[in-house]
Parts: structure tokens; C-alpha cells; sequence
């Protein structure tokens, strides 16, 4: 009777894996719902040069940029994380200790990144 | 051919690997772009139009927004059928679950639309 009747994510300690699994979602999400947004900025700035300017100034907007910032990692994180469920999928860092030490990698790449990014568009 | 196909997708390993090949693509569009932004990073309109005009950029283009399209209607599937059930969130999966899978398959179709757009 005491056994959970489900998975309740938030009841339970995910370990080092399990965060980055869940965080790959989470990002896929984030990704998902910015995607179009995105893209039909994307459209709008390539249409004229006037308009291109509009968007220029859309970036000036701290908040804009902010979201953007967050995009942009979002997708390097999903990024990071896939490649390494893509070697696990060959069939490589499936132990333990690999997947705990790649999950970490892909926090501490996706932190990397960035700031890195930060610095080279604030 | 057809019915081996036919058989891949009732067992998902079509899916399964179609997925896996459409990431591959993104990854690799989305790497030349960062290498393109990191080499000329102050660029102005002509620069990003005229990126956006080379041949194989185009090409590229509209391969992965309907890369992102199949990626992302699959992805969103899977986090759908998980975690909008009625085991989870009660009745209203009922609902939730098709309007979101239906709102993955509008933004598919409009991201490659989109990509159309960019062609000019």
C-alpha cells in the first residue's frame, strides 16, 4: 500500500541522469513553444531593411533579450543533451559513473556556453 | 519495399530512427550557423540576407524546417502521451492532450511554411 501507484517527479531524487533527462524535456518544451515566434521574427527581419531595423530594436529591449538569451541556450542544452542520448544509443556511457560524469559534462558545457554567449552579445 | 516500411512504422523503429536522423540534421545546420555568427558577428542586413541567399543555405533551410517539424511532433507526442494522462492530470487529458498534439502539428506545418517564406 505504500508503494507510490506512480512516478510523482517531484516527490522523488532524481540523480545526475535523471536531471538531465528531464531537463532535455523541459528544453524541447521551451524550444517548442519559441520555435515559430522565433522563425517568424526570423522571416519579418529578412523581409526589408526597414524592418530588419524594427528587429534590432526589438533586441534592444532588455526583456526580449533576456527570453532570447534563454532560447538560444535552451536549444545549445538540447543540443548537448542529444548528442550524448545519440552516443548512448550506440551503446556507449551506459554505466553509471559515464552516465553521471556525461550528465554533468552537459550542465557544465550548457553553463559555459552561457556565459560565453553573455559576454559576447551584453 | 512498401510493406517492410509499412511494418518499421507499426513497430516505431521508423520513428525511432527518423528522429535521430532529423537531430542529426538540426545539429548540423545550427553548427554552421553559430560558426557563421561567431566569424562575422556585427553583421547588417545585406550580410544576413545574403547568407540566407546561398544555394545550399536555402536548400538547407526548408530540410530542416521539416527536420524541426517531424522532430518536434514526435518530441511533443511523447512528453503528450507521458504526462497529459488522466493517471496524471485527471479528465481534463482528455481535452489537453489533442489540443496540444493538434498545436504541434499547426506549428509544424508553420515553421515550414515559414521556411518557404524565406526562399522569397
Amino acid at each position: 500500500m505504500n508503494s507510490p501507484r506512480y512516478l510523482n517527479l517531484f516527490k522523488i531524487a532524481l540523480p545526475l541522469p535523471g536531471i538531465s533527462s528531464i531537463l532535455h524535456r523541459i528544453s524541447a518544451v521551451a524550444i517548442f513553444v519559441l520555435s515559430l515566434p522565433m522563425m517568424g521574427i526570423l522571416v519579418f527581419s529578412l523581409s526589408s531593411k526597414a524592418n530588419y531595423e524594427i528587429i534590432i530594436l526589438l533586441f534592444e529591449n532588455i526583456l526580449f533579450k533576456s527570453l532570447f538569451s534563454l532560447f538560444i541556450t535552451a536549444i545549445f542544452y538540447h543540443f548537448v543533451s542529444g548528442l550524448r542520448h545519440l552516443v548512448m544509443d550506440f551503446g556507449y556511457w551506459e554505466t553509471l559513473r559515464a552516465g553521471r560524469v556525461s550528465a554533468l559534462a552537459t550542465f557544465i558545457s550548457t553553463g559555459l556556453f552561457f556565459f560565453s554567449f553573455l559576454y559576447l552579445t551584453w | 519495399m512498401v510493406t517492410k516500411l509499412y511494418k518499421l512504422k507499426k513497430t516505431g523503429i521508423f520513428d525511432y530512427v527518423l528522429v535521430r536522423i532529423t537531430a542529426v540534421i538540426q545539429a548540423v545546420y545550427f553548427s554552421v550557423i553559430t560558426f557563421y555568427w561567431l566569424v562575422n558577428r556585427d553583421f547588417k542586413y545585406e550580410q544576413l540576407s545574403g547568407f540566407f541567399d546561398i544555394l545550399i543555405i536555402e536548400i538547407f533551410t526548408v530540410i530542416v524546417a521539416i527536420s524541426i517539424a517531424y522532430h518536434s511532433v514526435q518530441g511533443i507526442w511523447n512528453v503528450a502521451t507521458d504526462y497529459l494522462t488522466q493517471a496524471q492530470i485527471g479528465a481534463s487529458a482528455k481535452l489537453l492532450r489533442p489540443a496540444v498534439i493538434g498545436f504541434s502539428w499547426f506549428q509544424a506545418l508553420g515553421l515550414i511554411f515559414c521556411s518557404f517564406y524565406i526562399l522569397g
